[in-house]
């Protein structure tokens, strides 16, 4: 069983179609996508003693809070670490861990729950739950940009786009769980966290059982690797650990965090502010509409924006997400004051899809970077940059709009200087990546084009 | 390549494609009908 997973006993035969890897890794992203759709256990959880309402001896939401966060900090510590065992191990290998790993986290979620210890739930979801999540998540770039060298940033969109759609999947069916399982004197958590566990494990054994890679030194027909200067794009490769020796990785952790702290900040406060902005016109489930209309967007730009950078290259990609993303942020305020409620929708509409879009188009172009050698570890390293803008995000939301609204500021406006703090950030990306340039010779040091 | 080989490729490819496209798409088709709020 164990050889079965073996790097090489993943070898693909001269006949295989790579048109069946993306499959394979949409397998493992749309199931730790499900990460996304975790706060609907929020409200369950906080009345587990008292069912209907709230009881003494009930979780705190903020006490909740804290297994969401435990997870993306996990992931990225898992990605970054964790990096180099997948490059090593290979791609059936990484996905086998990360199915164990996440379906056994909500295995002992559920026991957690069931036993009402939070401390277990911290360690079953948020631990290996987010230990599943960091080696799902980098486990089939490489394979995907060894199949597709011609197209990379379309592959890992494709596989990226489904972390974002996991989350429309993972809600309705945990809602539904609840629902089958719930009695008078449970909420049915448990019994969900169950079925999610063991459902989520085989449905990521598909791409374990079907992930291949490509022969040493294959090649689509008809195309030849070449470097371009003018796109940023290298033929050499630069190991992990150089790799994190160059300003360029920082100019792109720093774009990442910057990209994902304004994303997550306005995506926080998506459902808020559309009620604030369009007081008496937008009810709570109309909210809750435009919050799921945002996460089709998101999902959408993954595949959209790095499927696009393929042609317009990864730099000016990032250009339009940065310049046009700050626009649309800071215009985003006035839609509300002229009271157009379809121009708002449109705006926050392609803010979310660039957001996902610089989640999706940068292992394309770390592999621009730095070659595609060893692009999972440095990936698994820069996703760091996701943890550090997961805690960054919502705390500056927070703090700002709680600081302004005691300073007299009223709640709508509150939300406009929160657009404009975030189009401020996105022009400091912006900045990073103009600076962006050629890694110097000096760090080619990996061997080029390494079996994935 | 075969005819046989040809069609176990289209089927399999199916399979791989139907296995996340049909979880998607019900996702998709969930997501969508509460979005529909926002328009009404």
């Amino acid at each position: 069983m164990l050889g079965f997973l073996d790097r090489e006993n993943t070898v693909a035969p001269p006949t295989f179609n790579r048109w069946l890897v993306p499959p394979a890794a949409l397998s493992i992203h749309l199931a730790i996508g499900q990460a996304y759709a975790f706060s609907v256990f929020n409200i369950p959880m906080s009345r587990l003693i008292g069912i209907d309402a709230p009881a003494p001896g009930d979780w705190k939401l903020t006490t909740l809070g804290w297994i969401f966060s435990t997870a993306i900090v996990c992931l990225g510590l898992s990605a970054a670490f964790g990096g180099t065992w997948v490059e090593r191990a290979g791609p059936r290998k990484a996905m086998f861990a990360s199915a164990a790993f996440f379906g056994s986290g909500f295995l002992l979620a559920a026991l957690g729950v069931a036993l009402h210890n939070i401390f277990v739930v911290y360690l079953g979801y948020g631990v290996l739950g987010g230990i599943g999540l960091g080696l799902g998540y980098v486990s089939p770039v490489k394979t995907l940009i060894s199949w597709f060298p011609d197209r990379p940033g379309m592959a890992t969109g494709l596989a990226i786009m489904g972390f974002g759609g996991g989350a429309m999947i993972g809600s309705p069916l945990s809602v539904a769980l609840m629902d089958h399982f719930k009695s008078p004197t449970s909420l049915g958590v448990a019994e969900t966290f169950v079925c999610l566990g063991i459902g989520y494990f085989v449905f990521m054994l598909w791409g374990v059982v079907t992930v291949r890679i490509p022969p040493a030194n294959w090649r689509p027909a008809g195309f030849r690797p070449m470097s371009d200067s003018r796109r940023l794009i290298s033929s050499e490769s630069v190991s992990a650990a150089d790799a994190i020796r160059t300003p360029q990785f920082y100019l792109l952790w720093a774009m990442l965090f910057l990209n994902v702290t304004a994303g997550i900040g306005v995506l926080g406060q998506a459902s808020a502010m559309i009620q604030e902005m369009f007081k008496g016109r937008i009810s709570a489930p109309a909210a809750a509409g435009f919050v799921g209309l945002l996460s089709i967007f998101n999902m959408a730009g993954r595949f959209i924006w790095s499927s696009a950078s393929d042609y317009l290259g990864r730099k000016p990609t990032y250009m339009i997400y940065f310049a046009l993303g700050s626009v649309l942020y800071a215009l985003t305020p006035s839609t509300g004051r002229m009271g157009s409620v379809a121009l708002f929708v449109a705006l926050y509409g392609v803010i979310m899809s660039m957001y996902g879009g610089g989640f999706a188009t940068i292992p394309a172009y770390l592999a621009d970077m730095f070659g595609r050698a060893q692009v999972s570890a440095i990936h698994g390293r820069l996703l760091t940059a996701w943890s550090a803008a997961g805690v960054a995000g919502p705390v500056l939301v927070n703090y700002l709009r709680e600081y302004q609204i005691e300073h007299g500021v009223a709640a709508a406006d509150s939300y406009s200087f929160t657009m404009y703090l975030m189009a401020a950030l996105l022009i400091l990306g912006c900045i990073c990546n103009y600076f962006v340039q050629r890694v110097d010779p000096k760090f080619h040091t990996a061997p080029a084009g390494s079996p994935a | 390549m075969s005819d046989v080989s040809r069609s176990r490729l289209i089927l399999t490819l199916s399979v791989a494609w139907a296995w996340v496209g049909v979880p998607l798409a019900w996702g998709i088709a969930q997501t969508l009908g509460k979005a529909l709020a926002l328009f009404e």
